[in-house]
C-alpha cells in the first residue's frame, strides 16, 4: 500500500478558488515524497485511486472561514448526495467504503480561507499566506504518516 | 409544491444544469400544458466577441465540464475553416479519438450515474436513495464498472490533452501534442473491460424495456424530424460527414447537406419563459419544424454502423421501429446511447491500432485566410455548431453557437407535456409521478450549462398552475 496522496482541487481561473491546487503544486515541487494530484473538481473515479493509499489529504478553498481548517473525514451513512456530477471529499470516502470496502486509514480535508473568487489566475495576498500555512500543516501530517508503519492489504 | 392549478418541479435533478417544469391544469384538473424552463443565462456568444481566434478553443471548452472536448474540437474546426487548411491525417485521427473518448465518458455518466437509479431502483422508490449511492448498496459491481468506464474515457482525454477537463489541446490547424506510443499501448489494455461493461449495460437495459413496458409508450413517443451527421455512404458519423434530415416515417427530407450551410436549414425561435432557444427546421416553420438530435437521431438516420458489435445492436434497435422504420419513442435514447457507447469503444480500439495515430505531423500552420468559419462535430448530446466571424487580424466580430440540448428543446417540452398528461389528474401530485416527468428530461441527457451558455448547479423545479394561472403546487429539489 502506498503512503500518502495529496489532492488539490479548485478552479485556478477564479482567483482564490485555486488555493488547493496551488498548495499541492508547492508540495509537489518541494518533493515531500507524497503522490500529488490536482483537478478542477472531484469525480467518483478518484475513489478507486484513494483506496491504494494509507493517507489522503484534500486541499480546498473555503469562503466561510478566516483560518486554515483541518478536518478528519470518516465514512458516514450514504444519505447525502448533491445530485450533481461533482463529489465532495466526504462523498468520495463514502464511495471508498461502499464500493471497495477499503478506506484510507487517515483522510483529511484542509480548507484554505478564500476572499476573492473573481476571474484571476492569482491568489489574494491573504489567501497566499494561508496557502503557505496549509502547506506547513500538510508537511507535519505527512511526516507523522511517514513515521507510521505501512499497512498491507 | 401545489398552489392553484399549476405544478412546479424545481429543480430538475440528475441533469447537467438548472431547470424547472411547470404543469398547467384545466378547470377539470386535466393537463392543459407543460413547459420545461431553463432559467440560467451565461452569454458566451457575446463575451467571446473581441477575443482572438487562437483563444477560442480554450475559451469555449470552458462552456461545459461534461463535454468540453466536443466544444474544443468544434472550435478548432471553425479555426481550420478560417485558416482554409486541411489538417494532417494524424491530427484528424487524434481529434476523432478525443471525440469518441468524450462520447464514452459522457454516455457512461448518463447511463450509470444519472439514469440507471430510476431503472434499477424504480421510479417510485425512495427519492433519498434513488441515486448512484443508493445503487451502491445493491449493485456494487455495476457501479464499479460504470465508474471505471467513465474513467477510461477520461484517461484518453487526459493522455491526449494533459488534463481531463478543459484541455486546450486541439487548435486551429491541428493539435498541440502527438500521442506517445507507450501511452497508446496502455490505453489498449482498457479495451476488453470497456467492451464487456458496455455489453453488460446493453443486456441490462433490454431487461428494463420489459420491466417498464407500460410506462415506455408514454415517454416522449411522438413524430418529429431527426437531424445528424452521416458519412458519404450513410454510415454513423461523429467528426466529419454531412447533415441528413429524416422524418418519422423513414423519409429522407434532405441528405448530404454541407454542415456549413446549416443556417439555410435551421432557424431559432425564442419564448419569454425560457433562456433556452427553440431551434427548428426552417422549411417547416416554428414549431412544426421540431426535430431531435443526439443518440436517438444518429442511430435512426444512419444506414449502418462501421463496427461489428454496435452494428448488430443497431439492427436489433431498428426492429423496435416496426413499419415506420424509425424509432420515435424518446425512451429509446437510452438504448441508442449505449449502442453509441459500444461503437465508441470499438472505434477507439481501431484508431489506437492505426499506425497513423502515433504520427508526428500534427499541425498545419496558416494565418487568417477567411473571415468566416464553421466547425461541426457530433457532441454526445447531438450535433454541435461553432460559427465565427473574424476580422483580418483574427479578432472575433461575432459568434453563433448552436448546441445539441437547445436543438432538442421543442422535443423535451413535448415529452414533458406527454408524460404529465398521462400521469397527472390534477388532484394529487405524487413523488413517483414527478420523477417520471424528470426522467423524461433525463432521456435527452440535457446539458443546460452548454445550451444556455450557466453558472451554478443543475437541479429542477415543478410547478402546477390552474386555468387562471394560480400556483397550485410546487416541488423543489
Amino acid at each position: 500500500m502506498k503512503k500518502t496522496l495529496l489532492i488539490g482541487y479548485g478552479n485556478t481561473l477564479r482567483g482564490d478558488d485555486g488555493a488547493g491546487v496551488r498548495a499541492v503544486t508547492i508540495l509537489s515541487n518541494e518533493g515531500t515524497g507524497a503522490d500529488c494530484f490536482t483537478t478542477q473538481e472531484l469525480h467518483p473515479e478518484i475513489a478507486q485511486t484513494m483506496t491504494e493509499y494509507q493517507s489522503v489529504i484534500f486541499f480546498d478553498a473555503a469562503l466561510d472561514t478566516d483560518c486554515v481548517q483541518l478536518t478528519r473525514i470518516r465514512p458516514t451513512y450514504l444519505d447525502e448526495f448533491d445530485n450533481t456530477h461533482t463529489y465532495s471529499p466526504q462523498a468520495l470516502v463514502n464511495v471508498c467504503h461502499a464500493l471497495y470496502r477499503a478506506v484510507p486509514a487517515n483522510t483529511y480535508l484542509i480548507r484554505i480561507p478564500a476572499y476573492n473568487i473573481e476571474f484571476s489566475e492569482n491568489l489574494s495576498s491573504e489567501t497566499n499566506d494561508k496557502t503557505l500555512e496549509s502547506v506547513e500543516a500538510a508537511k507535519n501530517i505527512i511526516l507523522l504518516q511517514d513515521q507510521q508503519p505501512v499497512a498491507h492489504g | 409544491m401545489k398552489m392553484g392549478n399549476t405544478i412546479t418541479i424545481s429543480p430538475v435533478t440528475r441533469i447537467e444544469g438548472h431547470a424547472k417544469i411547470t404543469i398547467h391544469l384545466a378547470e377539470d384538473g386535466t393537463v392543459q400544458d407543460a413547459r420545461f424552463h431553463v432559467n440560467e443565462f451565461r452569454g458566451f456568444e457575446k463575451f467571446c466577441e473581441g477575443r482572438l481566434l487562437w483563444e477560442m478553443p480554450g475559451i469555449t471548452s470552458r462552456i461545459c465540464g461534461i463535454c468540453p472536448a466536443s466544444h474544443l474540437v468544434a472550435s478548432a474546426k471553425a479555426g481550420d475553416d478560417i485558416f482554409a487548411v486541411d489538417i494532417p491525417e494524424t491530427a484528424e485521427k487524434l481529434r476523432r479519438l478525443l471525440t469518441l473518448a468524450q462520447w464514452a465518458q459522457s454516455h457512461a455518466l448518463s447511463f450509470f450515474h444519472l439514469s440507471s437509479p430510476d431503472f434499477l431502483l424504480g421510479f417510485d422508490s425512495d427519492p433519498a436513495k434513488r441515486n448512484v449511492f443508493g445503487l451502491m448498496e445493491n449493485h456494487k459491481d455495476l457501479v464499479r464498472r460504470g465508474i471505471r468506464l467513465r474513467r477510461f474515457g477520461q484517461e484518453i482525454i487526459e493522455i491526449l490533452g494533459g488534463r481531463r477537463i478543459h484541455t486546450p489541446w486541439a487548435i486551429a490547424g491541428g493539435v498541440r501534442e502527438p500521442l506517445d506510443p507507450a501511452k497508446r499501448d496502455y490505453l489498449l489494455t482498457w479495451i476488453p473491460e470497456a467492451k464487456e461493461t458496455a455489453c453488460i449495460a446493453l443486456d441490462l437495459l433490454k431487461t428494463i424495456h420489459d420491466k417498464y413496458k407500460h410506462d415506455i409508450p408514454n415517454f416522449g413517443n411522438f413524430r418529429s424530424l431527426f437531424v445528424g451527421l452521416v458519412s458519404k455512404d450513410g454510415g454513423l458519423e461523429y467528426y466529419g460527414g454531412s447533415l441528413r434530415i429524416m422524418d418519422s416515417s423513414w423519409n429522407t427530407i434532405a441528405d448530404q447537406i454541407d454542415p456549413k450551410t446549416y443556417r439555410d436549414h435551421i432557424a431559432e425561435a425564442t419564448e419569454p419563459w425560457s433562456y433556452l432557444k427553440f431551434p427548428y427546421y426552417k422549411p417547416f416553420g416554428y414549431p412544426k419544424g421540431m426535430y431531435r438530435v443526439g443518440p436517438l437521431a444518429r442511430v435512426n438516420i444512419c444506414d449502418y454502423i462501421e463496427t461489428p458489435l454496435a452494428e448488430a445492436e443497431r439492427v436489433q434497435f431498428k426492429a423496435l421501429a416496426g413499419e415506420l422504420g424509425v424509432v420515435n419513442n424518446s425512451f429509446y435514447y437510452h438504448y441508442a446511447r449505449l449502442i453509441e457507447l459500444l461503437f465508441a469503444i470499438e472505434k477507439i480500439e481501431q484508431l489506437l491500432n492505426d499506425s497513423a495515430i502515433v504520427g508526428s505531423t500534427i499541425r498545419s500552420n496558416a494565418m487568417i485566410n477567411r473571415t468566416e468559419g464553421i466547425g461541426v462535430v457530433e457532441a454526445p448530446r447531438g450535433v454541435l455548431f461553432h460559427h465565427y466571424w473574424v476580422n483580418g487580424d483574427g479578432v472575433l466580430q461575432k459568434v453563433n453557437l448552436l448546441i445539441a440540448t437547445g436543438q432538442n428543446n421543442l422535443a423535451m417540452n413535448r415529452t414533458v407535456r406527454q408524460i404529465a398528461t398521462h400521469y397527472i389528474d390534477g388532484s394529487k401530485i405524487t413523488e413517483g409521478m414527478l420523477n417520471r416527468i424528470e426522467s423524461g428530461i433525463r432521456m435527452f441527457d440535457p446539458c443546460l450549462s452548454c445550451s444556455t451558455h450557466a453558472i451554478g448547479t443543475m437541479p429542477l423545479d415543478i410547478q402546477l398552475f390552474d386555468e387562471k394561472n394560480n400556483l397550485l403546487d410546487e416541488r423543489h429539489r
